[in-house]
């Protein structure tokens, strides 16, 4: 052991020489970016060329266990070995372009989900019209508005036979399948008109709400088919009516009709 | 073209639960002959006319009937003219035409000296009157008093009956 131990020691100046040449080989080395690419590996010491041994004059030397030199060899790989792509140790460690700016590193990309998720979906068909004929609205015909799915905003001009009107309404229509339940309140006024065909007829003129519930029939985004029931409110004036013997005036009349009805369909575009 | 017959179905049975109103006004033109002396009185010498004045709102209010129940108030019962300066008391009477319902005491007022109007304040309630004019064609009998000219008067009469309908009937009977 002591002599193997002396032939280890004379042989520390060629050692020193090797370690030099490899921390030159180090130095040049550019340092290894922990970053972004994998960490190069260690080597294991098992997995590393064993150690040349020392030779020396006596064969005894060469019976003799080494003494392990643990550093030495990584050491040594880099710079005795050509910088081939097999060696792992040179095809892990960075280069200095690595450690340039790169290209953003891509994002992950969206699973069908997410595409759906954030995609836009169907456009919605914000514009339409509506045709309706009822009681008391008489006719209508109007421009619909869908801020929302869920929300229509109708304005009509109607007709009741006896003068023209106009009325505002606002649906609640929640349900997008093709038979739905919806909400509707309206308002509207009719200016004063006489009943058509009838001589001396009193002039009348009504303000009137509706509250519907409705059933609907059809696509809530395209062509909808509506029929709407529910109550009125009328606010009814009308102008006077001459008699032989008398004349009646400042008829009004102030209520709820119900059931009233309409039924109608909206076409949005 | 069912479903159009069913909306109008569906119209003519709806109901009506509401209050309406109307006001039914009678003007008729009372021609009163030339005035007559009453029996003096204390020396004072009055003279006096009277006419008929016939009323008929019976089948407007059968009709305002058909819907709902009626209730009236009387907004205005006078008479006006130019005759009226002189006269000192205008009472009147109403009766049906057909005599169904008794003769009965309707205004009696005192008519303000050179005034064109007077205003009858009725000695019977709302709803007797309105039984008066539902039942038919009614007769207003006038008296006027007072210092009147001997030649003939001629007045206005005019009735105006607010009628209150609480209805609540179907679409179709209005």
């Amino acid at each position: 052991m002591r002599r193997a131990a002396r032939v280890h020691l004379s042989s520390i100046p060629a050692l020193m020489a090797l370690a030099l040449s490899a921390g030159v080989a180090l130095a040049d080395e550019p340092p290894r970016a922990t970053w972004g690419a994998s960490p190069a590996p260690s080597i294991p010491m098992e997995e590393a060329a064993p150690a040349p041994p020392v030779t020396g004059p006596s064969s005894a030397v060469v019976d003799a266990a080494p003494i392990p030199l643990p550093a030495a060899p990584a050491l040594v790989v880099p710079v005795e070995a050509p910088p081939a792509p097999a060696d792992p140790v040179v095809a892990h460690a960075p280069s200095l372009a690595d450690l340039a700016p790169g290209p953003p590193l891509p994002t992950p990309r969206a699973s069908p989900a997410d595409r759906s998720a954030s995609s836009p979906g169907p456009r919605l068909r914000m514009i339409g019209m509506v045709m309706d004929v009822g009681l008391p609205d008489g006719a209508g015909l109007g421009l619909s508005i869908r801020p929302v799915e869920w929300l229509r905003v109708t304005g009509a001009a109607t007709h009741n036979t006896m003068a023209p009107g106009a009325r505002l309404g606002v649906t609640l229509d929640p349900m997008p399948t093709p038979v739905a339940i919806t909400l509707t309140v309206e308002g509207g006024h009719y200016w004063s008109g006489t009943v058509p065909g009838i001589q001396g007829s009193p002039s009348v003129a009504y303000n009137y709400a509706n509250f519907h519930a409705g059933l609907e029939f059809g696509n809530r985004s395209s062509f909808r088919f509506f029929l709407h029931g529910g109550a009125s409110w009328l606010d009814l004036n009308a102008s006077a009516s001459q008699s032989a013997l008398a004349s009646l005036s400042n008829l009004t009349y102030r209520g709820w009709m119900a059931p009233s009805a309409k039924l109608g369909f909206s076409l949005h575009f | 073209m069912k479903k159009t017959i069913a909306l109008f179905g569906l119209a003519m049975a709806a109901c009506t639960n509401g209050q309406g109103s109307v006001d039914i006004t009678t003007s008729n033109q009372a021609v009163f002959p030339i005035p007559v002396a009453l029996p003096a009185t204390l020396g004072q010498v009055s003279l006096t006319t009277e006419t008929d004045v016939n009323l008929d709102v019976h089948d407007e209010l059968a009709s305002m009937a058909k819907v709902g129940t009626l209730s009236v108030v009387l907004s205005q019962d006078s008479v006006s003219g130019a005759g009226l300066a002189q006269v000192d008391q205008v009472t009147a009477t109403i009766a049906t035409a057909d005599g169904m319902m008794p003769a009965q005491p309707l205004a009696q007022a005192v008519a303000i000296p050179g005034s064109a109007e007077v205003d009858l304040p009725s000695l019977l309630s709302d709803a007797q009157v309105l039984g008066y004019l539902q039942e038919g064609p009614v007769v207003v009998h006038l008296t006027l008093t007072g210092a009147l000219p001997a030649q003939a008067i001629t007045l206005n009469y005019s009735l105006v009956a607010h009628v209150a309908i609480g209805v609540a009937v179907s679409v179709q009977n209005l």
